[in-house]
Order: structure tokens, then C-alpha cells, then sequence
């Protein structure tokens, strides 16, 4: 899965200045809550989610590339050669 | 028209168009709908059944924790792709109540370093909770910063 970082970038407003907000959050592992990735609202406006419920359902999530998603979303097995240079 | 074969008994859905303004820094982008989509109980996953999918499962039957394999940051070319992992074998958990992407600390060091040489240095991510990466100018101006992107 390819998953474009403007999914979880927007403008705002501080203090009447915009700026650009990239909405990746530092979470503190010590806690026992916050030492996994947690992937919030704006992954659904990339990907689109079912998950089944029900007795005798494994609750499985099924994902897809959502219909109003960011080009470049990716969503297959496709694989392409390493750039040279790399990115970093 | 609803194809039946693609009703599933009972769960959710979640399809979203309008969390965040693409439109006003993404040249061209358009939404195909223009509002959010949640739905509970029978679900109609037509739009996406014959699409490419990914079926994952939790860790355990009565968990809401799913394995992550790898997460990696880069970008991907027409020819050619190249990708850093920052995070790998571990869990992730989706949720409503979280906005972005929220990444343990080891893991969100090593983003905001290769976020730092994406920008230029121009980027400033708070290491406090609920510490967001802010750029100082609105998103339309760092066009090449997003042709990066997370592989999962």
C-alpha cells in the first residue's frame, strides 16, 4: 500500500498566519496506549474500510483505494527497481 | 442499483471525501463524492469489489490490534522507487476519535529526520503530546514535498 503524506496534511490558522500541518502525532510509548501506530480519520479519505461483524466472522479489515483518494494511492503487489540516488 | 452479491451481513464501512481540503493544494484533485460515509449494519462494498484489496486480520479474535509488517517513508517515481523504514513488526489500531497518524516515539524520531531533510530543515515537529509537524507556509507552497509517501 502506497499512502501519499498530503493524506495527512492541511492548512490552518494560528494566530492569523497559515501554515501547513502535517498530522503525524508523537505518541508517547511509555504508555501502554500509545506504543502502536494509531491510524486516524483522515487515513478514510485515502482508503476506504469494511470490516465484517457477527458470530463466526473473523473480523477481518478489507481495504481499498477510496474512490475520492490522492493520486498515487496505491493499493497491489506491483514492484518497481531502488532510485539511485535514494531519496535519503 | 445494489449488487446483492456484495452485501455483507453485518459490520461497518467507512468511506471519507472531505476530512482535509486536498483541493486547495493538490493541483487538480477533485473528490468523486462530496460527503463523508459511514455505514453501519448490512454494507454495499460494490464501488470496491472488483478493485484491488488488502484483507487483514487482528491479532487476536477479540482484539483491534492489526500486524504492521513495515512502515517506510519516500516517494515513488515512474521508474523507480526509494523508501526508509521507520517502523516494522508491530501492531497499528484505527480509530474515529484520532485525526492523522499517530506513531510511537522511536518510530516518529525517525520520520521527522527524513521529514527534515524532505523540507529542507524548513519543517518543526513538537515532541509533546499531541505534537503535530508544522510548515510555515500554507501547503499549496511544498509541492514536492508531497510526492513523498508511507509504504505499508
Amino acid at each position: 500500500m502506497v499512502l501519499p503524506l498530503a493524506t495527512f496534511a492541511n492548512d490552518r490558522i494560528n494566530n492569523a498566519n497559515s501554515e501547513c500541518v502535517i498530522y503525524v502525532e508523537w505518541l508517547d510509548e511509555t504508555q501502554a496506549d500509545s506504543n502502536q501506530v494509531v491510524v486516524g480519520q483522515m487515513f478514510f479519505q485515502s482508503i476506504a474500510v469494511m470490516q465484517e461483524m457477527g458470530h463466526n466472522v473473523t473480523h477481518n479489515l478489507t481495504m481499498a483505494v477510496n474512490i475520492n483518494a490522492l493520486n498515487g494511492t496505491y493499493i497491489g503487489n506491483q514492484t518497481v527497481e531502488s532510485c539511485d540516488p535514494a531519496a535519503f | 442499483m445494489i449488487n446483492i452479491q456484495n452485501l455483507q451481513q453485518y459490520g461497518y464501512m467507512i468511506q471519507y471525501s472531505n476530512v482535509s481540503n486536498w483541493a486547495s493544494f493538490i493541483t487538480g484533485y477533485q473528490p468523486i463524492t462530496t460527503g463523508n460515509s459511514i455505514q453501519l449494519g448490512q454494507l454495499d462494498w460494490s464501488t470496491y469489489a472488483s478493485q484491488p484489496s488488502i484483507v487483514i486480520s487482528p491479532i487476536t479474535n477479540v482484539s483491534q490490534l492489526y500486524q504492521l509488517i513495515n512502515l517506510q517513508f519516500g516517494y515513488t517515481q515512474e521508474t523507480c522507487s526509494s523508501y526508509m523504514s521507520i517502523y516494522s513488526d508491530s501492531t497499528m489500531v484505527l480509530t474515529m476519535d484520532f485525526r492523522g497518524l499517530g506513531l510511537p516515539t522511536t518510530t516518529y524520531d525517525k520520520f521527522t529526520n527524513l521529514l527534515a531533510i524532505a523540507t529542507a530543515g524548513q519543517v518543526n515537529c513538537a515532541k509533546t503530546q499531541g505534537g503535530l509537524c508544522v510548515l510555515p507556509k500554507t501547503c499549496d507552497k511544498y509541492k514536492d514535498l508531497f510526492t513523498y509517501s508511507f509504504q505499508l
